[in-house]
């Protein structure tokens, strides 16, 4: 194909062709060249300010062991050093407001909630919520922190406590607990794991059957009140829960309590003191109490609102137990 | 005119092809895995079916065939195109309402989204991209080099075997079969598959070339050769690894720790480069210019464009890798490097739309050059975007967001896809000697609904990944974080149904393409069109000697017609 002219660009052709296809001799435009120009430029300024290309060393040589340092002296660890050595200097001006206070003082402070509650919020969504909820109401298996019924401690400093160390945690001063697992184990079986069951039903107000549970009453007794108490309402000293209530771990279905009772629990709780500051663990337990007060004043409320609101008897089991 | 048997070409096949079904066997009969075994059987299943034909074919007496090019292989390459960008763009879909819904899981090992997000990346990187770069690269080097397609079996090993690399991919990745390398995930026997088919893909492009009856080599050509040659070596280098044992498909990658990293990004991202850039790129020099029916704008711009990029792909993986355990001066070399890339990266930008210069009124007839046009618009994004999120700086803001999932699919729906799109819209009339498509309404259908699919999609994503970024990097005076974790959760919510949404739009666009080339394929009245440009070859220049009297030494009786005279 010859040289032509295009009509277009009034730009002469190269001359090639291939299949119908050509190319303009049109000289590179000068935008073009001046943005090569400029990004050589940038990159070049990189390479003397900056670590960036390797060299031979002259003591390893002839192995390329060193690269140019820059004229900044820039490295990303110094950078990360620095930065985290500012935290570390912000967090501990503000951790000391939470540690040279007594947690019972900053609770009755209004103003420390005022002041603390919303970063103390972000606290239990990022480390406690997906167990506990972003509501702290628990879920299955999983205790509700709002309820006011504490397995081990409900005041501030259990709490607090509890937090640290953990629940049956690998952590030495965890607090430890767990329910034997009487089926398995063969301490129970299963007609008397049946009635024991049936017993629980009856004291925590649910449908069950009579005669079961006047049988579980005593194995109950035998059994379970070492850790449960006389008529089940729970041992915080070790960490056994009230079964006369409404607020189950487990859902408090037959079924699943059957399984307690069978298998055992032993729920665990990771201890947070290797992973949180002081501060933290101590904001994250005035949250828990901020926000369960919150729940139990609304709770109240709806209660009054309700009119004739029946609070529904409960059997405590007593006298089977007397 | 008669056409030798291949016999050579045939038996050097056979040869290469014998260990491969070896091995399938083995596995089979070794494997301990259910998946494993599947894939030992179906390895040796397809070889031996390879060798079989490949030896009736050869034992049939010498035919007389026209001479013409071989478009067969690209037709069927076609059709896989289109069936592998279903499966990928449905399988995205999914895996973004998967995001959006995570109940949509269905809590079932195989139906987990980190084991479907590998089947969406193969399918529409190596099984739709990689065979529409086959049907377009065969087209076009037969095209521009006047020449038939070297090797009669060849072409359709190439084919075959890659589809059998992507579908051992894909198949393996639910059951856990993977080597956890992003882009490269297929096991070690897979990856011997797909060497296999490279260096026979390599060669069937390189003899092709080397019988071309034109002096010079078209610029799309180049792009095609850096594609093939940088290919084998990062699948070569990236893959190094020890299987463990042929009774399961883990293997152990020969590298270590940071050096380990390094190398899979070196391919990472020169797997962007190579095979979702220079190759498309080549893709975008034929097809833009045929359509626009334009000179290509600047042959030296061509030039170093080309060298440029081919040069600085290769450095610049390591901006993948900030504020990693990777020393600081890889970091800042690859930065640096980046900057320099945004200007041969952009010499592609020039030529495409000053290409269109004088054709800009046939943008409003032809939806197929809109889809190319549009394509360099988000090639030039997409590379613009790219340099600034490789600043050390930006990265800290982008990377680990969803900002680089918008930059991806900038690049995957906006460039790859829209160039191939734009180009397959030509191509099938082509090769299926049809006039034009079945519809120009679908395809306008098809190109709005896939820009607002990406638009979407895009938008989406850059929202997100910044609101996401921000949220994760802000403290409060007291040096606490102001956002938990699951907050940032909470704000994606929206985009990420969004972009499930756009995604969906773009699926939905490509159906209504794949219907109107099935109708183009299969008209109600079949049209006969004959070929663009009859074949020219030049019979007696030919590099490979050992295949020389494969196929194609085409005993030609016309006067040979030698180049540019
Ligand atoms: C209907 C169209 C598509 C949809 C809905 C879609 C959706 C998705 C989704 C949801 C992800 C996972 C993102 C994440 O992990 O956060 C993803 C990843 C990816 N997709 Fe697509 N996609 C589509 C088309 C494509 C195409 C055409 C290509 C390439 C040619 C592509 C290439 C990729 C790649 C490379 C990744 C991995 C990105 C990374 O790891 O950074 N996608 N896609
Ligand atoms: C000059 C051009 C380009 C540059 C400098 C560039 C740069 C970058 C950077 C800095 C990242 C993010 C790395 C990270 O933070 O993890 C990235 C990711 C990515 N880019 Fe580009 N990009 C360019 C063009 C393209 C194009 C045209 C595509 C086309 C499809 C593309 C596809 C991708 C993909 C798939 C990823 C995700 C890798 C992953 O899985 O993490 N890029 N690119």
């Amino acid at each position: 194909m010859e040289v032509r002219r295009d009509p277009v660009t009034g730009e002469n052709t190269t001359g090639h062709e291939w299949d119908g296809l050509e190319e303009l001799d049109k000289n590179v435009p000068w935008p073009f060249k001046l943005g090569l120009v400029i990004a050589i430029a940038i990159a070049a300024v990189m390479w003397v300010m900056l670590p960036s290309w390797p060299h031979i060393s002259s003591d390893k040589w002839p192995y390329v062991t060193d690269y140019t340092k820059g004229t900044i002296g820039y490295s990303d660890r110094g950078r990360v050093a620095r930065n985290l050595a500012l935290l570390a200097d912000t967090q501990a001006k503000f951790d000391k407001r939470f540690t040279d206070r007594d947690l019972k003082d900053l609770l009755a402070d209004p103003e420390a909630r005022k002041s603390y509650f919303a970063a103390a919020a972000t606290l239990f969504r990022e480390n406690c919520a997906m167990c506990h909820g972003r509501k702290i109401t628990g879920r299955p298996r999983f205790p509700n922190l709002a309820d006011n019924q504490w397995l081990w401690s409900g005041d501030v400093d259990g709490i607090y406590e509890t937090i640290k160390y953990g629940i049956n945690s690998e952590h030495d001063d965890s607090r430890s607990g767990s329910m034997p697992a009487f089926g398995k184990d063969e301490m129970l079986d299963l007609d008397q794991i049946h009635d024991v069951v049936e017993y629980v039903m009856k004291i925590s107000g649910q449908k069950h059957l009579p005669d079961a549970a006047k049988r579980g009453a005593g194995l109950f007794k035998e059994h379970c009140v070492a850790c449960h108490q006389k008529g089940g309402v729970g041992n915080a000293n070790n960490g056994a829960p009230n079964l006369t209530d409404d607020e189950w771990i487990y859902e408090g279905h037959k079924k699943t309590v059957y399984q307690s009772v069978f298998y055992g629990r032993a729920g665990v709780m990771p201890h947070w003191v290797d992973r949180l500051r002081d501060a933290e663990m101590r904001q994250l337990a005035l949250y828990v109490k901020w926000v369960g007060a919150d729940i139990a004043a609304q709770k109240a409320v709806e209660l009054k609102n309700k009119p004739e609101s029946k609070v529904t008897e409960k059997l405590d089991g007593k006298d089977e137990d007397e | 005119m008669r056409i030798s048997s291949g016999k050579i070409e045939g038996y050097i096949l056979i040869l290469m092809t014998l260990p491969l079904m070896v091995l399938g066997g083995a596995l089979a009969f070794y494997g301990k895995e259910g998946a494993l075994v599947f894939h030992g059987g179906l390895i040796a299943l397809v070889t031996s079916y390879a060798i079989i034909s490949i030896f009736r074919k050869m034992s049939e007496p010498a035919q007389n065939i026209p001479l013409e090019y071989n478009d067969g292989v690209i037709r069927a390459a076609v059709i896989m195109t289109g069936i592998w960008g279903f499966i990928g763009f449905f399988v995205g879909s999914v895996i973004a309402w998967q995001l959006a819904f995570p109940d949509l899981n269905i809590d079932l090992p195989w139906t987990n989204f980190a084991r479907v997000r590998p089947v969406h990346t193969t399918s529409v990187i190596f099984g739709f991209g990689a065979n529409a770069l086959i049907a377009t690269s065969f087209y076009i080097v037969q095209r521009t080099s006047r020449a038939r397609l070297a090797g009669r079996f060849t072409p359709w090993m190439v084919l075959w075997g890659w589809n059998l690399f992507v579908i051992l991919g894909v198949s393996g990745y639910p059951f856990g079969i993977t080597q956890g390398r992003e882009y490269a995930e297929p096991e070690w026997y897979a990856d011997l598959i797909a060497l296999f088919v490279w260096v026979a893909y390599l060669w069937v492009f390189l003899a092709t070339l080397s019988r071309r009856a034109e002096r010079h080599i078209y610029v799309a050509n180049w792009y095609f050769l850096a594609f093939l040659i940088a290919f084998a070596m990062l699948h070569t280098f990236n893959n190094l690894a020890i299987p463990i044992s042929l009774e399961y498909a883990k293997s152990y990658s020969l590298f270590s720790g940071v050096k380990d990293a390094m190398t899979q990004w070196w391919y990472g991202h020169n797997a962007v480069g190579f095979f979702l850039t220079a190759s498309f790129v080549g893709m975008l020099y034929y097809f833009l210019p045929k359509a626009a029916g334009r000179p290509i704008y600047s042959y030296r711009l061509g030039i170093i464009g080309f060298w440029g990029l081919v040069f600085l792909y290769m450095w610049v993986g390591s901006h993948h890798l900030h504020y990693t355990a990777l020393p600081d001066w890889v970091q800042v070399l690859g930065m640096s490097m980046s900057v320099i890339l945004l200007i041969p990266s952009w010499a592609v930008v020039f030529n495409g739309f000053f290409t269109l210069n004088g054709a800009w009124h046939k943008l409003r007839v032809d939806p197929a050059l809109r889809f190319m046009a549009l394509a360099v618009c988000f090639y030039a994004i997409s590379t613009l975007e790219g340099v600034f999120m490789a600043m050390k700086p930006v990265n800290a803001l982008s990377h680990y967001t969803d900002w680089t999932i918008g930059h991806v699919h900038a690049g995957a729906l906006g460039w790859v896809a829209f160039i191939t799109f734009g180009s397959m819209y030509k191509l099938v009339p082509w090769v299926w000697h049809r006039e034009g498509t079945y519809s120009k309404r679908l395809e306008a259908w098809h190109f709005w609904l896939a820009l607002s699919g990406v638009l979407i999609y895009v938008g989406a994503m850059w929202n997100s990944g910044i609101t996401q970024s921000l949220m994760w990097q802000t403290y409060n005076p007291d040096g606490q974080f102001a956002f938990a974790f699951i907050d940032t959760v909470d704000a994606m919510h929206p985009y990420y149904i969004a972009r499930a949404f756009g995604g969906t739009l773009y699926l939905i666009g490509f159906c209504l393409g794949a219907y109107n080339l099935w109708l183009t394929i299969h008209p109600r009245t079949p049209i006969q069109m004959p070929d663009q440009q009859e074949l020219k070859p030049l019979p007696t220049v030919n590099l490979n000697k050992a295949t020389v009297k494969s196929p194609m030494s085409v005993k030609a009786t016309e006067t040979p017609t030698g180049p540019a005279e």
